[in-house]
Order: structure tokens, then sequence, then C-alpha cells
């Protein structure tokens, strides 16, 4: 970060845009310029980028269930004592750089659904979500299908033994 | 004691605190913008004559100007346009409280989105 400034005009600066309502030929045009000036710089946090993978794979068709068996099963247990770790993380591995971002994607999908589709929808939403609200470009999505889901998988629930 | 707005910080108070305390107040004014974050260990703050502004680290540059670091946790809108419009409204806001000769570069972290619904732990 340079130390030497010019003065600062607050007033003359353009508005700036409102940022939920960014378009997406705007946020792509940013998403070139770099994320340093000397008027600061901008830090996106890899917590960040791995959580918007995840939810931008939770929304698609097919995919049941993040990660492999072992994270899934920490998760379930963390879940049930209380413990803050964040289950959106798990089954997501990101690697940052200046201007780009690759991302590796454990899944589980549900049976009957193409895998092949899934896959292409994934690295699909992935990117445009990924680039859509940081500017990263997406050089690659790798994804690994852990296993398949069947319904009804799940344990059945216990009756209630009163009423 | 957390500062939650810059009417809090007395005139006496040092620059720091002053410029920590409005360009918390700008952040939290910008839309999009969530809350700000202190980190685990909460070390992300300006501290000064007992008083605290969290998720905002001013450094004195050396030169007379701070430098502000804003860390923050945004909704789901896109994270570059938003760090901008953050970085204008605290210069707007130092300015308008007549401390612009004294801001450096404004650094901004976002450390966490969240869907609005979801709460902060």
């Amino acid at each position: 970060m340079s130390e030497t400034q010019s003065p600062r005009t607050p007033a003359g600066r353009g508005a700036a845009s409102e940022p939920g309502e960014a378009s997406s030929e705007a946020t792509s045009r940013r998403g070139n310029e770099p994320l340093s000036s000397e008027l600061g710089s901008t830090t996106i946090a890899d917590a960040v980028v791995t959580k918007i993978v995840s939810i931008a794979a939770r929304e698609v068709r097919g995919v049941y269930d993040l990660g492999g068996g072992t994270a899934r099963a920490i998760g379930g247990v963390s879940r049930s004592v209380g413990v803050g770790l964040d289950e959106r993380m798990q089954g997501v591995a990101v690697e940052l750089g200046e201007r780009e971002a690759a991302v590796d994607l454990t899944v589980v999908v549900e049976y009957g659904e193409s895998i092949p589709q899934i896959a292409k929808t994934l690295r699909e939403n992935i990117s445009r979500r990924v680039e859509g609200m940081t500017g990263l470009t997406v050089t690659e999505v790798n994804i690994a299908v852990n296993d398949l889901y069947f319904p009804g998988d799940e344990a059945a629930a216990e009756p209630a033994r009163v009423e | 004691m957390p500062v939650s707005s810059p009417a809090e910080v007395p005139a006496s108070a040092s620059m720091r605190l002053r410029l920590a305390a409005h360009a918390r107040a700008g952040a939290l004014a910008t839309r999009g913008v969530l809350g700000l974050d202190a980190g685990r260990a909460g070390m992300r703050m300006t501290a000064s004559e007992g008083l605290r502004v969290d998720g905002v680290v001013c450094a004195a540059l050396g030169d007379g100007r701070y430098h502000v670091s804003v860390h923050l946790v945004a909704a789901m809108v896109a994270l570059r346009p938003l760090a901008d419009a953050v970085r204008a409204r605290v210069e707007r806001d130092v300015a308008i409280a007549g401390l612009a000769d004294r801001l450096g570069p404004v650094d901004v972290a976002v450390e966490d989105v969240q869907v609005r619904t979801e709460a902060r732990p």
C-alpha cells in the first residue's frame, strides 16, 4: 500500500452504486479491477468464498448433501452437541488467488439423478455465484461424488413412547 | 465500553477513536452490510480511554494520517461494489466530521457473508 496519497476529495467522487442492485455486467467489469489501490484494499476471506460455493452447490437439484462420510458425521455430532461448526463449510475447499479461485467439492447425489448433468449444473452455478459476488474468475470446479442418497435412507423416527 | 455511535465519543477523545467511530457508523449505514466482525479473539478493534470500537482497526501512518481497516459481515450481494460503497461512505462521513485530512487508506475486509435470516453467533 502506498503511503503517499493524493488529497482526498470525497465530495467529488462519483456516487457508489448500490451493491445489492449491481448488474451482472457491472459486476464482471469491476471484477477485473485490482483489489488494491491507493485508496485502500479489498479483502475477501476464504470462508466467504467457501460459504458462497456451499450455498450455490445446495441450490442444484439432485445434490443431497456436501462432504465425505467423516465430515458429515462430525457435522452431525457438532450439531447435536451445539458446537458452532458451520455445516455449510463441509465438503468445500477453495484456493484463492488475487483474481482467480479454484474449487474442490465433495457431494452426495440423489439416486436416479444424472451425475454428469448435476456436475455441469454445479460448475455453472458455482462459477456464476462466485464471479457475481466476488469478481473472482473460477478457473476450475473439481467434483467428487462421494455417495448416493436413497430416499428413506434416514433412520425412521422412533414412535413416541408416550402420547 | 463498546461504542455504538460517534456521538458517544467525546470531542476530546483520541483521533484514532474518533476516526474509528465514524468508520464504523459509515460502514453500518451502507446497504448490504449486516455487521462488523471483531474476530474470534475480539482483537480487530480500536480501543482508547476506556472506549472500544469493534470491527475497525485504526493505525497511525506516521504522517499525521491514519490507516483504517473495516472488517465486515455482508449480505449476499456483489462484494466488490459493496467494499467500494463502504469505502466511499466512510470517506464521506469522515469528511463531514471535518477529519478528512487525517484519513489515510481505507481497507475493507469481508470476513463473512450471511443470508439475512441467519443469526450471528
